[in-house]
């Protein structure tokens, strides 16, 4: 018998970057706007999108991709606001992967859509390894979840473009300061934005909304 | 569970490939797998020995490379991710090492490049 050693090379995980590239080509030759949303369980990512939704679907086409163990709850809660939403059970995966979103693009009329919001599987390590496709890494993190969350999951906030610190007016009965948790963001990611928000504070959600629309409306110009 | 399905990816290229070159049986599977990935080299390697029980690759030894990455700075300074997480006696397995690290040259916080690897990259097999 033959013994032979063959020099594969093949990167598993770069295998789905290339599919994510993929799916970023078709996402920018409809000019959509793309966005990954992870977070832990409970952070606030579902409610965060449905108010995006509300909000910014008065001006821009929306269209979402659930993604969870069992998709279709929070998939069943943001069709309630009447946009097109695909949920993607991952089954046992602890995340979305490109194939997953390239097999839900199709289900979507990308030509009539301008922003694309992905809501990845809730938690802060395995969302990370994984690109899907997107323009915009956004990590929405609550206080609720103590403040030493961030320096827990550094892996994370140094791949994300934008930081959310989610539930503020929750910091003083969790005993949670929102300085110490945008200082180690700024620690591991220097020059990304940090938005420090709650549903029951409007200023805040408006500085979001903003700078998702004008994201979104550089899209369009291109 | 993150390991198991990149325990099944990798196998099915390991078999597609064997097939290709007319293997009868692998001897052994090399993967190396990247510092700054989340994925857990004992999972990995759990799940890959219990998946050659059942196909061309039964029995084929798994071999594991943890792949370092390259620490930089701005200074010009550089060295293997390996310097940072030994000390004289023990190695420290924890991802903060390469993320959250001053230069010794200048102090200024490094950036890690590389390390994000999950490569096979070998396989050992009798045609």
């Amino acid at each position: 018998m033959l013994m032979h050693v063959i020099n594969v090379g093949h990167d598993v995980l770069k295998a789905n970057d290339k599919l994510a590239e993929k799916n970023k080509k078709r996402l920018d030759k409809n000019n959509v706007l793309a966005i990954n949303f992870m977070g832990a369980i409970g952070s606030g990512k579902t409610t965060l999108i449905e108010r995006t939704i509300t909000e910014l679907g008065k001006k821009y086409r929306i269209a979402v991709i659930a993604g969870d163990v069992i998709a279709d709850m929070d998939a069943g809660r943001i069709a309630k606001l009447g946009v097109t939403t695909i949920p993607v059970n991952t089954g046992r995966e602890c995340h979305l992967d490109a194939k997953l979103v390239e097999k839900a693009l199709k289900s979507i009329d990308l030509k009539n859509i301008d922003i694309l919001l992905m809501e990845n599987v809730g938690n802060l390590i395995c969302p990370a390894d994984y690109q899907l496709g997107e323009h915009l890494r956004v990590v929405v993190v609550s206080v609720t979840e103590g403040d030493d969350i961030v320096l827990k999951h550094p892996v994370i906030f140094k791949s994300t473009d934008i930081a959310i610190i989610h539930k503020k007016d929750l910091a003083e009965a969790v005993f949670a300061s929102t300085e110490k948790m945008e200082g180690d963001v700024r620690h591991l990611n220097p020059d990304i934005p940090v938005l420090k928000t709650s549903i029951h504070d409007k200023e805040s959600m408006d500085q979001w909304f903003s700078t998702i629309s004008s994201l979104a409306d550089e899209r369009k110009k291109e | 569970m993150h390991e198991y399905s990149l325990a099944c990816e990798i196998m099915d290229n390991v078999i597609s490939i064997s097939e290709t070159n007319g293997a009868k049986g692998v001897n052994s599977i090399t993967v190396g797998v990247g510092k700054l990935t989340h994925v857990n080299p004992d999972q990995l390697t759990f799940c890959l020995e219990s998946l050659v029980s059942e196909n061309i690759a039964r029995g084929a030894e798994i071999i594991l490379n943890e792949i370092y990455p390259e620490m930089e700075c701005q200074c010009g300074f550089s060295d293997s991710g390996k310097r940072f997480c030994t000390t004289d006696d023990e190695v420290i397995d924890d991802i903060r090492v390469f993320l959250d690290v001053p230069c010794p040259e200048c102090g200024e916080m490094m950036q890690a490049s590389g390390g994000r690897e999950l490569i096979i990259e070998s396989i050992d097999i009798e045609q």
